[in-house]
């Protein structure tokens, strides 16, 4: 099976991983420890303070691999490949230096930088990554690119590695959450990173009122919100109300700093309000609040201090975004050469998608998928992928189950919520829907039928959960109908309900055009055989989210995923019941709202909210996936929502031109990469 | 006359006070605001969509407030000189407009003088020569041309340029201008690229002008002033440039003030294909996203234009005939 391919490839990709690993557990039997060795000589007291220190909290993991298991350590632990002797950097940065505009390449490194292994070979300096983007919709296309978490998956998933930060200790009882920074790091302006970067992004954003009316939900259990404490300059410690183990997960998501130093003259509580109004009214703004996101945007904001290893000069707006290198990037090679290696990036406003596969096919994008890679656009950047002189790569599918469909459990017609809510009715539809005819009508049999569940091959994942009541059995369907008395017909062949009206249903599908809607209509056919109405109604995006939150619709078509590699179950909203999502609404709102609002649901979901809640607390991976899976079983059995096939893996690729490199060819998610270390070759 | 003009001044004022009111109302008008339609944009992209955060942008935006507080705030904002602010792009709506009003009107102009360049002569040629081959030929062109949605052209050039060259000849300069200062390659470089965008929204204008004109012409033709002129022995050129060309025109040219927005339609979507920095695409993106700041900004400035042409072509053609003075 290709499934197995990849993961040995992957297994491969691992094992060098692990045979690089610098600091490593004593109780895995791995390489030696390397010490860090760095002359600068100015800073070399703060050095052997850093080895000493680091020491502690690798002996605490080992203490806790009593408690936990021998895998945890280990990912907690793998840090850092050695540190090379000597740096290098950029011709042109070196120029600076020589005139004295920068400080030397030393200086402006952190004591323990980022060792990024190169996946092809340590690259050249130079060269401009072209990109192209739809505009200010379309922001997302830069982000995955440039965005620093705080930790980074490992291009196999397998484990979770610190990124920006240098490690991170979880507490035995999992309620504290200790991160350690990277000493001497530096912001694009040369300014230090430090843990005032997190209070500032803490307080004065996250907690904020103004800025943030509500703390973020990830900080949150309940009403009670974690409290972030600066031990010193390159520690802080966030304390959780309630054993948090999970949170882990999330660390390669969160970006838990922002530049304070410079955002501080755009903040109420730092600036006086006049002086704040005149920037208001220059940046076009209404209030403070405006001028301080848009002065702290990501990637659109020229001037604000970053640590991506480029720095946006110029708007998203214009025909073209340009990004020049950050000096004070904190990645380097194993060579010891400071990363990125390309110069800039170039982002070309287009926003008409034909235009921008188009310019894709000719080659004016160095790497790139948004907008280019789909199942239906294969063919053409296949078959032009000499002339276009790039080549074609694998990203890792998600699997997202497209045409699911959502049951309104919280019907207003009494009747129907009934049904709805009666696990046999939604199996009686399950089973009357032939999958394997609209996977070959609609989607040339590109893809296989099964139910919504977690992707193929993840951690979570087992055959049962995708395989349960897909096979298409009319008469399996009409049994189950009728024993849910639905057995007297009128003369079209409709079934009646018990108040003798047809059991006529609509079908509210996200989108007006495309396969779903084609799928729709074979849906209907199939619905009608076992006597069921249906009628298909495709509704522009805005109307169908409005309709559905609303739960003013039967049945809802859009898509699920219940859980995939560096998304497990629990950030998914779909998967707990605990989020408002098309599955779980009302019931969402109950359980946040602690039961005062929306609508208490039934036992089975309870316990999946119930599931949720020892997941969160749980500080043990092992145990958080069998947990995932207890949750993902009743899934299974009490199919809260009817799949049709989870996306094909031929939709999920990208381009890369021939000499665009340091790109991996088994099937990879571009944010486990460091974007720093792509180049291009002479 | 005096009094003619503050009348129709006043009138203007009126509508666009009308327009204002009617086409915030229509961006309005679907369900949903620019939030929902936000999180719709990244459920198709297979984003996750955050709830605090769409929560927290509501309060910011205000988008919890009644349609017509919203619209009191945007007015009291114009009458400040402040546009608002796009919720999509973050930035003042004042700067958006004024990076790309200025294309707009160079690939509108260039395209106007493009139509008439062509319909002109096509038009008297196909008027003087009707039922001839070549009338029949440039009718046929002509149709089609007005047939065929100009974005499908744009589409049609750019892919038989990347068969043929390899080239996908978008934006409207080469990759080494586009951020240069201006100079007399850069001027030169943007020629290069200017002529193909007002081609094709040309197009479609050419063929309507020709069939106008052509219309027109056929009207005057047979009329007695042109038959006693010739009588008279004009020659034929002067003749019919002079007399039913100049009385053909009159129709056309009172309608010149519908002339902007209508380019501004035609160049939607060629812009949107041709990556040409102009006012439409973003215009589109901004109805599409429900944008209201933004997309009313744009539908008012368009009305301005509009209003104000047509209170030139009306003053111009009271000063030509005294009988539509008194109609208004």
């Amino acid at each position: 099976m290709s499934e197995a391919r990849k993961l040995n490839r992957r297994d491969f990709l691992r094992g060098s991983a692990i045979a690089a690993v610098g600091i490593v557990a004593a109780s895995c039997a791995a390489p030696t420890p390397v010490i860090v060795e760095k002359q600068v000589p100015v800073e070399k007291v703060v050095k052997e303070t850093v080895v000493v220190e680091k020491q502690v909290p690798v002996e605490k993991v080992v203490k806790e691999t009593v408690v936990v298991s021998k895998e945890v350590a280990i990912e907690k632990v793998v840090t850092a490949t050695p540190i090379p002797a000597k740096f290098f950097e950029a011709p042109a940065l070196a120029e600076q230096v020589k005139a004295g505009k920068l400080p030397p390449v030393d200086e402006r490194l952190p004591i323990d930088p980022f060792v990024v292994e190169p996946i092809e070979q340590v690259g050249t300096y130079g060269g401009i990554w072209r990109q192209l983007h739809r505009g200010a919709n379309d922001w997302m296309q830069n982000s995955y690119y440039l965005r620093e978490r705080v930790a980074k998956f490992t291009p196999d998933f397998t484990k979770i590695v610190p990124n920006v930060c240098a490690s991170w200790q979880f507490s035995g009882d999992a309620k504290e959450l200790t991160i350690n920074l990277r000493r001497g790091m530096k912001w694009s302006d040369g300014k230090p990173f430090s843990a005032d970067a997190i209070t500032y992004w803490w307080n004065d954003i996250a907690m904020y009122k103004d800025i943030s009316p509500n703390p973020p939900t990830r900080y949150r259990m309940g009403t009670d919100v974690a409290t972030l404490t600066k031990i010193d300059d390159y520690t802080v410690k966030f304390t959780f109300p309630k054993a948090y183990g999970s949170f882990e997960d999330f660390l390669p998501s969160e970006e838990v700093y922002a530049p304070g130093h410079y955002l501080k003259q755009f903040h109420a509580k730092y600036t006086q309000a006049a002086a704040l109004d005149a920037a208001v009214k220059a940046e076009g703004v209404n209030t403070w609040v405006d001028l301080h996101s848009a002065k702290n945007d990501l990637l659109n904001a020229p001037g604000r201090p970053t640590i991506h290893p480029w720095e946006p000069t110029n708007k998203q707006d214009q025909p073209v975004q340009v990004f020049v290198r950050n000096p004070y990037y904190w990645k380097v090679d194993t060579d010891g050469n400071q990363l990125p290696y390309l110069d800039g990036i170039e982002r070309t406003l287009l926003p008409d998608a034909q235009a921008i596969l188009l310019k894709a096919l000719a080659g004016d994008t160095d790497y790139g998928d948004r907008n280019i890679a789909s199942l239906a656009n294969r063919a053409v950047v296949v078959e032009n992928a000499q002339k276009g002189d790039y080549r074609v790569l694998p990203t890792l599918s998600p699997g997202t189950n497209w045409g699911t469909t959502f049951l309104n459990f919280w019907h207003k017609d009494p009747y129907l919520k009934e049904l709805f809510n009666n696990a046999k009715f939604r199996i009686a539809l399950s089973v009357a829907i032939n999958r394997e005819e609209m996977a070959a009508l609609t989607e040339k049999g590109q893809v296989k039928p099964g139910q919504a569940t977690v992707a193929i091959g993840s951690p979570w994942f087992e055959e049962k959960y995708l395989k349960n009541y897909i096979e298409y059995d009319p008469a399996q369907a009409n049994k189950l109908l009728d024993e849910l008395g639905l057995d007297k017909k009128d003369a079209e062949g409709y079934r009646l309900r018990p108040d003798g009206k047809r059991l006529s249903l609509i079908e509210s599908i996200l989108g007006t055009t495309g396969n779903e809607i084609q799928r729709g209509e074979l849906r209907k056919g199939y619905y009608k055989d076992v006597g069921i109405e249906v009628t298909p109604k495709g509704m522009e995006t805005s109307l169908w989210v409005q309709h559905v939150h609303a739960c003013e619709h039967d049945l809802a078509v859009y898509a699920a995923n219940l859980g995939f590699f560096g998304n497990p179950p629990i950030v998914r909203t779909e998967t707990f019941f605990v989020q408002q999502h098309y599955v779980s609404e009302l019931w969402a709102i109950w359980y946040a709202s602690g039961g005062a609002q929306g609508e208490e649901p039934p036992a089975d979901i309870k316990k999946i909210q119930g599931l949720f809640e020892q997941i969160k607390a749980e500080a043990s991976a092992e145990k958080r996936v069998t947990l995932s899976k207890e949750a993902l079983q009743m899934h299974a059995d009490n199919l809260y929502m009817i799949g049709f096939a989870p996306e094909s893996d031929l939709g999920r690729y990208c381009i890369a031109r021939n000499n665009f490199r340091n790109l991996p060819d088994f099937p990879f998610d571009v944010e486990t990469l460091h974007t720093a270390s792509f180049f291009i070759k002479k | 006359m005096l009094k003619f003009m503050a009348r129709r001044f006043s009138l203007m004022l009126v509508t666009l006070v009308m327009v204002s009111i009617i086409s915030f109302i229509i961006i309005q008008l679907p369900p949903g605001d620019f939030l929902t339609s936000y999180v719709g944009a990244l459920m198709l992209a297979g984003d996750v969509v955050d709830n605090d955060q769409i929560e927290a942008l509501k309060v910011r935006y205000g988008l919890g407030d009644p349609i017509y507080v919203q619209y009191f705030k945007w007015v009291n904002g114009l009458l400040h000189g402040d546009l608002g602010r796009s919720l999509e792009w973050g930035r003042p709506v004042r700067v958006l407009i004024m990076d790309r009003l200025p294309w707009s009107f160079t690939i509108s102009m260039v395209s106007f003088l493009f139509v008439w360049a062509i319909a002109l002569p096509i038009g008297i040629y196909s008027a003087t020569h009707q039922y001839s081959i070549p009338d029949y030929l440039a009718t046929f062109i002509g149709f089609i041309g007005l047939a065929v949605p100009n974005f499908l052209i744009a589409l049609l050039v750019l892919w038989w340029v990347f068969r043929s060259s390899g080239q996908v000849i978008v934006g409207l300069f080469s990759p080494d201008f586009v951020n240069a200062p201006w100079s007399l390659a850069k001027a030169l470089d943007l020629l290069k690229h200017l002529w193909l965008p007002a081609l094709i929204v040309g197009t479609s204008g050419t063929a309507g002008t020709i069939r106008t004109i052509r219309a027109n012409m056929l009207d005057e033709l047979t009329k007695p002033y042109v038959m006693m002129a010739r009588a008279k022995g004009v020659a034929e050129r002067k003749l019919l440039l002079k007399y039913p060309l100049r009385v053909a025109l009159i129709p056309t040219a009172s309608t010149i003030g519908w002339i902007l927005p209508g380019l501004f339609a035609g160049e939607l979507i060629v812009s949107s294909v041709l990556g040409i920095p102009t006012l439409s695409p973003v215009f589109f993106q901004a109805l599409r996203s429900q944008d209201m700041f933004l997309a009313g900004s744009i539908v008012l400035i368009l009305s301005t234009l509009t209003v104000i042409g047509s209170l030139v072509s009306d003053i111009a053609l009271a000063l030509v005939d005294p009988r539509i003075k008194g109609s208004v």
